[in-house]
């Protein structure tokens, strides 16, 4: 078990006034069998209204707007997190049924299932197994390039590629794992030494939920701070945002997650 | 009777005088046009409609339990009746509406179910409509001039009164309303239903509003009237579709809608006409499954048929597919509006090859039809009568009981050769006239 300071911050400035903004914020870990929230610290400004709920995957969610005008919006989420506690167990068998079918990023094309045939284990081997092989596969594979791909790539896409960045290498693995239909899910966070947040693959095999990282080709340890999963990216986008404004936006955001 | 059947230019010119169009989009302009009306009505007898009500009300039922269980438990699927491959990876489930249950349980309040009739008298449910089925409001206006028109008419016959709909409606919303006003929420006088969106609150005395007129604050729903004054929303009967009703929750895109609207209905703040995710239950891959549904939530047959249809993602399907191909409509069922549909016959050589060829290697994308030859109804054409295909939209709706709108909306095709009886390809309605005994 480790203890990990983690402080995630995002500003946005604007050159001119922006107002009727209204924002929806994916940015807060949650407590769960792994990960233990110690301390949590939530600030928004500015705003009119905030208000919190949970998304159709039980991720916290900040709602709310800022009708006046503006030119900063600030977002930070600090706090202690213990984490490695255990891997992730039980789950509610009807969202299974969810992550383990094909979902708008990751419905796979000729290049996936290709990749998928040649990659696949044969044998009588479990679904974690399966998926480790896979993700090795993935990471001699495709290349860490940035600039190469963006949001809206798919899978699909972003295996004719060739690379990407871990928005890629999650969803790739996503696709696979979702044509052997084992459940799986997208999953954002922070990890120590990573200045951005970061994605990894989540993967359920005999009751348990297990972290791959297949950008590092790596098992999630205690280095890493969950924060929302989802189908794919689209369901844990961290910032979604609207206003009237006709203004151009600078965005900084800085991650720093350290032991205590 | 006569005096009626001559009456349809006298009609439409009153019809055009109240502005009761439609307007469709050709070539990047907007037009607004007429929607023809044939004074002919077509006539369902007591027992036949009797017969209709009994299935549609079945049908409705076991769809709204189908889309609370399918935003919730999921035990059709569990249970293997649907497979799970034509659900979740299609484009009518939306993620975003899992574990939201609607007001009163309630998902689909305004079901327009779209039935021919063959020549041999069966009828044959061609199309749920569970998303934002339009046009109660034709046959309401339509019958109130034509009982001006030849009030004799309906003193000799004895026909359900069908200006009763807007009731029925409000009634509906009301059993919903969570606390507040009833608003009718309409993308703008640019939409092809705009006329009926303002009709409709009239009559149901609702708000007529714009989503720039609807804010959520403390997470419910306010209306903003003149000055300011903000009144709270307990109902909306939207008229926007999923992906625009909510930016914040569905297409970032969308300028016509309310930002965390959903946010307000997901805590039970305010009540959505018809419930987001609806897709999932009128889509073509699932029709196939809805008398099974019937079966599986009711324990009872289904008693309206649907048009003999075919799945080639189950082999025994497939092969009857494939032998009799030149018989058969084949859709896409990932397309919608007429897009996507094949004749077998139609057709020929290479592109027959590699059609069947996508349809062996994609199974899962395609839905195999029968070919109904649907009953002809006459209509007056240039003083003569003659006969056109027409089909039903009957109107269902849910709130504290599963109600029968005694008409419906009958669609003609102008075209003597055509079977597309769609408004928006120059078609035209007729009333329904339900007799009550």
């Amino acid at each position: 078990m480790k203890l990990l300071r983690f402080h995630y911050e995002m500003t946005y400035s604007y050159d001119l006034p922006i107002r009727e903004h209204y924002f929806s914020l994916k940015c807060i870990p949650q407590s769960d069998c792994r990960q233990k929230i110690q301390t949590l610290d939530v600030r928004v400004t500015p705003y009119q209204y905030l208000s919190r709920e949970r998304d159709a995957f039980s991720n916290e969610m900040l709602i709310g707007n800022c009708l006046n005008e503006h030119k900063n919006f600030d977002v930070l989420v600090q706090g202690v997190a213990q984490t490695g506690m255990e891997e992730y167990t039980g789950n509610d068998d009807s969202q299974n049924i969810i992550f383990r079918n094909q979902s708008p990023y990751t419905l796979p094309g000729e290049c996936i299932r290709e990749f998928y045939r040649q990659n696949e284990l044969p044998g009588d081997v479990s679904d974690y197994e399966r998926a480790l092989h896979l993700m090795r596969k993935l990471h001699q594979t495709f290349r860490y390039e940035k600039d190469v791909t963006d949001i809206y790539t798919t899978a699909e896409e972003a295996l004719q590629k060739g690379s990407g960045v871990c928005q890629d290498y999650t969803h790739i693995l996503l696709s696979l794992l979702r044509i052997a239909g084992i459940p799986c899910r997208y999953v954002v966070g922070m990890m120590v030494g990573e200045g951005l947040s970061h994605a990894w693959t989540e993967v359920f095999s005999q009751g348990r939920w297990y972290g791959l990282d297949a950008t590092n080709n790596l098992l999630v340890s205690e280095d890493y701070v969950k924060i929302s999963h989802g189908r794919d990216y689209g369901d844990c986008i961290i910032n979604k945002g609207i206003y009237v404004g006709n203004a151009v936006e600078h965005q900084k955001i800085s991650v720093v997650v350290e032991a205590e | 009777m006569k005096q009626l059947f001559n009456q349809s230019d006298a009609v439409n010119k009153l019809l055009e005088r109240y502005g009761v169009k439609f307007g469709i989009y050709k070539n990047g302009t907007f037009k607004e046009q007429l929607f023809p009306f044939d004074s002919i009505p077509r006539v369902i007898e007591k027992e036949e409609f009797d017969y209709l009500e009994r299935g549609l009300i079945q049908r409705v039922t076991a769809l709204n339990r189908f889309l609370a269980d399918i935003y919730g438990e999921k035990n059709i699927v569990k249970d293997g009746v649907i497979p799970e491959e034509f659900i979740f990876s299609s484009s009518g489930y939306m993620a975003e509406c899992e574990g939201a249950l609607p007001p009163k349980a309630i998902y689909s309040h305004i079901s327009g179910i779209d039935l021919v009739q063959a020549k041999d008298k069966t009828w044959y449910v061609l199309e749920d409509n569970l998303r934002v089925p339009s046009g109660a409001s034709y046959p309401m206006i339509a019958r109130n001039l034509c009982r001006r028109a030849s009030p004799s008419t309906f003193h000799d016959i004895p026909v359900a009164d069908n200006r009763n709909y807007a009731a029925l409606l409000k009634e509906v919303m009301d059993y919903v309303n969570t606390g507040g006003i009833n608003v009718i929420l309409t993308p703008g006088r640019y939409n092809a239903a705009y006329f009926e969106h303002s009709f409709l609150a009239e009559k149901t005395g609702s708000i007529l509003a714009t989503g720039q007129e609807l804010i959520v604050e403390d997470d419910y729903l306010y209306y903003i009237g003149c000055n300011d004054e903000k009144q709270k929303v307990g109902a909306v009967y939207r008229r926007i579709s999923d992906e625009y009703l909510d930016p914040m929750n569905f297409c970032a895109d969308s300028v016509i809608g309310v930002p965390h609207l959903y946010s307000a209905f997901k805590k039970g703040n305010v009540a959505l006409l018809n419930a987001p995710g609806n897709g999932i239950a009128d889509d073509k891959g699932i029709y196939y499954f809805v008398p099974k549904m019937i079966e599986y939530y009711l324990n009872e047959k289904s008693i309206l048929n649907n048009a003999p249809t075919y799945l080639p993602f189950y082999e025994e399907d497939k092969k009857y597919v494939l032998e009799n191909f030149d018989n058969l409509v084949i859709k896409d069922v990932a397309e919608a509006g007429g897009y996507g549909v094949v004749f077998g016959k139609d057709l020929e050589g290479q592109k027959k090859e590699d059609f069947i060829n996508l349809v062996k290697s994609e199974p899962r994308r395609f839905i195999a039809q029968e070919v109904i030859d649907f009953i002809d109804i006459d209509i007056m054409e240039n003083g003569e009568r003659v006969p056109r295909k027409a089909d039903l939209r009957a109107f269902v709706l849910t709130g504290k009981e599963v109600k029968v709108w005694k008409s419906g909306l009958t669609r003609f095709s102008r075209n003597p050769d055509s079977f597309v009886v769609n408004s928006s390809q120059g078609g035209g309605f007729k009333d329904t006239w339900v007799l009550l005994r």
